[in-house]
C-alpha cells in the first residue's frame, strides 16, 4: 500500500499464495530483514500442505520474487504455522505451530521453532520446544518477543492447569536445547482465558497482553499485565475486563504502547454496533488503567471484525485491518486519526 | 415530601440507571477507508496480519485468499464459520 500523494492509498499485490506447492492461507503478519527482503508463514500449503516459512526478494524492476525456506509436515517438525516471525541478532527467525510437534493428539499440540541460514541460501528448522507435556500449554496462535537476555515469551491458546491457556518463556541452554518454564496459567476464577495474541513488554521489563475470553464478566476476554516478582515468578495483573460488551470483547489482537505510555489494541467484536472497536488503555497514576473507545467498527460500509493489531505512522494516526464488512464484505484497510 | 429522584417513574429510573452502567469513555478520533478488500484480483480477509511500514511508509500485510473465483463453497463456509459468530454478544448473525 503506497501513499499516492494525495491523502489515497495505492494496492500492489506482491505475490499470490498457493500456487503448485506454494504455501497457502496466511494469517499472519510479514518482517523485513535489513535488505528490505520480507519473510513471513503461510498455515497451509507446501511440499507436505501444513504450511510453510517464505522470503519475497525484491526482483529490481518492481516486482518480488518468493522463495520458500521451509515446508512443515515432515515428521515433528510442526504444522500451521499460524504466528508471525521475530530475528534474534544472529539473523535467525523465530515462531511456533499451532499443530504439529512429538506431543497431542488430533495433529499435534504445537512447536516453538527456530529458523537458521546455512549461508548457501538454504535454511534449517530446529523444533526448541514440543507443546503437550504435561501442564505446558497447548496449541500457540501468536508469535514471540526476545528480551534483552535473549529469552523468549509467548502464548498458548489452549493447555496448562486450567485448560484456557498459559504465558510461557523459553531460555537457552548455552548447548542448542531450550527450556520452557509456564509463567502464568490462565483460566483461575475470574482470570482470562485463551490468549490468541502474543506479547509485549514495556521499558521496565513488564508483558502485556490480551485474552479473548474470560474475565470478570464471564466472557469477553481481558488485557493484562505481568510483572516479574523478583524471585523468579511472574504477577499477572488484570488492566481491564471487558464487560457488556459495549465497551469491545473478544480482542484477538496484541497491543502496542505509544510514547506516553499507552497502551492501544482492538476487539474483534463488542462496540456499539457489536462489530468490533479499536481501544486505548490510559494508566490513571494510581496503578489503575482506564479504557477509552478510540471507534466502533460497523457503521454502514464499515469494516466489521478487527481481528488485527494496530500500527502507528511517524504522525500518529493508527493503522489496521477487519477481517469482514466493507463494500465486499471481506475487510478493509483502515486509518484512524485522534482528533 | 418525596425525594425528586423517588417520584420519577420506576421506567425513566431504570432508564437513567441504563444509561449511566453503560455509559462508555470515549476519545474523539475520526476512521478513514485506505483500502476495500475483496475485488476480483485482490486479496480477502486479512485475519491477524498486522500490518507493517517500511522506512519509505509503505504499508504491507497479507491476506488470507486472493481471487474471488478461486474460493471454493468449503472454504467460504470456513470463513463464515471464522468470522466468530458465536462469539458475538446479541445474537446478530456475522457477515
Amino acid at each position: 500500500m503506497t501513499p499516492d500523494g494525495s491523502g489515497g492509498w495505492t494496492e500492489k499485490v506482491l505475490h499470490n499464495f498457493g500456487t503448485a506447492s506454494d504455501g497457502r492461507y496466511p494469517e499472519a503478519g510479514l518482517i523485513f530483514d535489513g535488505n528490505g527482503n520480507l519473510y513471513g508463514a503461510t498455515g497451509g500449503g507446501g511440499t507436505h500442505t501444513r504450511g510453510t516459512v517464505f522470503e519475497l526478494t525484491p526482483d529490481g524492476s518492481g516486482g518480488w520474487t518468493e522463495k520458500v525456506l521451509h515446508n512443515f509436515g515432515s515428521g515433528d517438525d510442526g504444522a500451521e504455522p499460524n504466528s508471525s516471525l521475530i530475528w534474534d541478532n544472529a539473523g535467525n527467525l523465530y515462531g511456533a505451530t499451532g499443530q504439529g510437534g512429538t506431543h497431542g493428539v488430533s495433529g499435534g499440540a504445537g512447536t516453538v521453532f527456530e529458523m537458521t541460514p546455512n549461508g548457501d541460501g538454504s535454511w534449517t528448522e530446529k523444533v526448541l520446544h514440543n507443546f503437550g507435556s504435561g501442564m505446558d500449554g497447548l496449541n500457540p496462535k501468536a508469535g514471540l518477543i526476545f528480551d534483552a537476555a535473549g529469552n523468549l515469551y509467548g502464548t498458548t491458546y489452549y493447555g496448562g492447569t486450567h485448560s484456557s491457556g498459559t504465558v510461557f518463556e523459553l531460555t537457552p541452554n548455552g548447548d542448542g536445547s531450550w527450556t520452557e518454564k509456564v509463567l502464568h496459567n490462565f483460566g483461575s476464577g475470574m482470570d482470562g482465558q485463551y490468549p490468541w495474541a502474543g506479547l509485549i513488554f514495556d521499558a521496565a521489563g513488564n508483558l502485556y497482553g490480551t485474552t479473548a475470553d474470560g474475565g470478570s464478566h464471564g466472557r469477553g476476554g481481558i488485557v493484562f499485565e505481568m510483572s516479574p516478582d523478583g524471585s523468579g515468578g511472574w504477577t499477572e495483573k488484570i488492566l481491564h475486563n471487558f464487560n457488556s460488551g459495549k465497551d469491545g470483547g473478544f480482542p484477538e489482537a496484541g497491543l502496542i504502547f505509544d510514547g506516553n505510555g499507552n497502551l492501544y489494541g482492538t476487539t474483534g467484536a463488542g462496540g456499539s454496533l457489536n462489530w468490533g472497536t479499536a481501544f486505548e488503555m490510559t494508566p490513571d497514576g494510581s496503578g489503575g488503567w482506564t479504557e477509552f473507545l478510540l471507534h466502533n467498527f460497523g457503521i454502514g460500509n464499515d469494516g466489521r471484525s478487527p481481528y488485527s493489531g494496530l500500527v502507528f505512522d511517524n504522525a500518529g494516526h493508527l493503522y489496521g485491518t477487519t477481517n469482514a464488512g466493507s463494500t465486499y464484505g471481506e475487510g478493509m484497510v483502515f486509518e484512524i486519526t485522534p482528533d | 415530601m418525596r425525594h425528586k429522584f423517588l417520584a420519577m417513574r420506576p421506567r425513566m429510573v431504570l432508564a437513567i440507571c441504563t444509561i449511566a452502567l453503560f455509559a462508555m469513555n470515549t476519545l474523539a478520533a475520526s476512521e478513514k477507508t485506505v483500502h476495500i478488500l475483496g475485488r476480483s484480483s485482490d486479496g480477502a480477509y486479512p485475519y491477524y496480519s498486522n500490518l507493517i511500514f517500511d522506512a519509505a511508509g509503505n504499508l504491507y500485510g497479507m491476506t488470507y485468499l486472493w481471487r474471488r473465483s478461486l474460493r471454493q463453497p468449503w472454504m467460504r463456509d470456513r470463513i463464515r464459520d471464522d468470522t466468530r459468530r458465536e462469539w458475538r454478544l446479541d445474537g446478530e448473525s456475522a457477515a
